[in-house]
């Protein structure tokens, strides 16, 4: 194990889940006028001068995401060592997960950049080009979504093999992180339709898909702060 | 033990009754909106069925046993309502 | 067996002999799963609904394309698939390995054919020109048909899991919570289409 003052960091680690979460939400979702994103059958001219009415605004809203969006794979860092003590820390398991938590930042770095692109000199670009930047970061934020299922079903699994009397996180969290990572699948949709329940701003693939996460995310932080924890107690003993 | 005598078979010989009825009256009814309220008021007795015995959450916790029989009848009263909405 | 005390005139089955009153079949955990999807088909059925009562004579036009008796014999195999699970789950309780291997093989022999069914469904759709982009109604039709099929894929695989397991491993407790759980996710892919069925086929508008 080494250091016992490892636990520090693992801790440090495992609070960059809620420090990214509050970035996206505030930053990408309100400012990226992302909560709901604009729905495909708006006219390019209505999201052309969105982005040249409010750059600095969206600007501002996507140097944050960038920067954070890294917070997300330091979280899952901290999952994969908890997960470490369950499944030993050679297990294929953490390196799914880990893997999956840092392939995850890829569309998020990617599509806020697109974003960021439209509002930099939006007045010298045609409306359609603005409108392809902004529904192409969509579709690629949409469906990247297999690399996050991947995280969502290796530390579903590991979980699931916790032979601890009180398990480090509990067996349900694990199996709602499975469901989700099957749930994303829907998303599969999303680039047919312009309108409806599985358009990028529909009540499915939007609204459903994105809160079935974000009440993922936060139990699971919860739970392993918690670990954390205990696992350090255990350490000292 | 002949599966023929066990509990189990009883219910899914309803449940075959069940289906079978539900697609006769829907297709050969005349009071098509009184048929069609059967078809679903059926689908929700075979629900049930399926839940409570092939699920066996008749002999379960109360709780679980409340939120089917919960989602159950919404379920059944949003395709009822929705169905009678367009006839008036 | 202990026979369930006054639950009503019609007491189909009675209380199976290891059934504890405090805990669900199976592992708690697949619970979630089942819950979280039966609630998400809950909405999927209002979608629909709402759908229905917005544009009821587009609704109507598009149900007539669609076979019932075809969606009859998918709801008749799944409810069989289902009652042989129930079958097997019994069998696991008793210890008896060769009953079990049997009744799930039974189940997934059965259950396969729904696979059969819905391929030559769809296709009929797709030669006619019917397709998930045609209307609303097909694609309501189409996702939500198309997604509890990838629900009975998966349910399969899980049956397949089960077999294996009984093949190879004891029938002790562990596996009956193994089996149990497969069983209650089998169910609920079958309740998921007795309830589809009436919906998307039968609803005939006056």
């Amino acid at each position: 194990m080494g250091n016992i003052s490892e636990f520090k960091y693992w801790r440090f680690c495992a609070w960059n889940g809620p420090v990214f979460m509050f970035v996206f939400i505030a930053f990408w979702g309100l400012m990226g006028h992302n909560i709901p994103p604009w729905n495909p059958e708006t006219p390019a001219a209505v999201v052309a001068n969105w982005f040249r009415a409010d750059a600095n605004l969206i600007r501002t809203g996507m140097v944050m995401g960038m920067t954070f969006a890294v917070c997300y794979c330091v979280w899952g860092l901290a999952i994969g060592r908890v997960m470490g003590k369950i499944v030993g820390k050679d297990s294929l398991l953490v390196d799914l997960q880990v893997w999956g938590a840092g392939l995850t930042v890829v569309p998020l770095l990617v599509s806020t950049s697109f974003w960021l692109a439209g509002a930099y000199r939006p007045a010298a670009l045609p409306d359609e080009i603005l409108q392809l930047l902004y529904d192409w970061a969509w579709l690629l934020i949409d469906l990247a979504y297999s690399v996050t299922t991947v995280q969502l079903f290796a530390a579903g699994v590991a979980f699931l093999q916790d032979k601890r009397q009180v398990p480090l996180v509990p067996k349900w969290l694990a199996w709602y992180g499975i469901w989700v990572g099957f749930m994303f699948v829907a998303e599969c949709l999303m680039p047919f339709f312009k309108t409806g329940a599985f358009a990028r701003d529909g009540i499915l693939n939007f609204w459903i898909e994105f809160s079935i996460w974000f009440v993922w995310a936060p139990l699971l932080t919860i739970y392993i702060l918690k670990a954390i924890t205990r696992l350090e107690q255990e350490a000292r003993v | 033990m002949s599966a023929l005598r066990l509990p189990a078979t009883r219910v899914w010989l309803v449940l075959i009754a069940a289906a079978v009825s539900s697609w006769t009256v829907s297709e050969h009814s005349t009071a098509v909106k009184v048929a069609a309220s059967a078809v679903v008021l059926i689908a929700a007795l075979k629900v049930r069925l399926i839940v409570m015995h092939f699920m066996e959450l008749r002999w379960r916790p109360r709780p679980w046993r409340m939120l089917f029989e919960l989602w159950t009848f919404g379920v059944t009263a949003i395709i009822l309502g929705g169905y009678w909405m367009t006839e008036l | 067996m202990r026979l369930d005390a006054g639950e009503g005139v019609l007491s189909l089955t009675t209380a199976p002999a290891n059934a504890e009153k405090d805990r669900l079949p199976g592992d708690p955990g697949v619970w979630v799963f089942i819950t979280a999807d039966v609630f998400v088909f809950g909405l999927f059925f209002l979608l629909f609904s709402l759908g229905r009562v917005a544009h009821s004579a587009l609704y109507e036009r598009s149900r007539l394309a669609l076979n019932p008796t075809l969606g009859l014999l998918n709801t008749l195999i799944l409810l069989t698939s289902s009652w042989f699970m129930v079958l097997a789950v019994t069998a696991a309780r008793e210890g008896a390995r060769r009953r079990v291997m049997r009744n799930i093989a039974l189940a997934m022999a059965v259950g396969s054919v729904f696979a059969v069914t819905k391929i030559i469904e769809y296709s009929a759709k797709i030669h006619a020109g019917i397709t998930m982009l045609s209307n609303e109604f097909f694609t309501y039709y189409f996702v939500f048909t198309g997604i509890h099929f990838l629900h009975y894929i998966i349910g399969m695989v899980v049956l397949m899991i089960c077999f294996h397991k009984a093949k190879t491993q004891p029938i002790d407790g562990n596996y009956v919570v193994w089996i149990e759980s497969s069983g209650c996710y089998w169910h609920m892919v079958d309740l998921l289409w007795v309830v589809l069925f009436p919906m998307l086929y039968l609803l005939r508008a006056a």
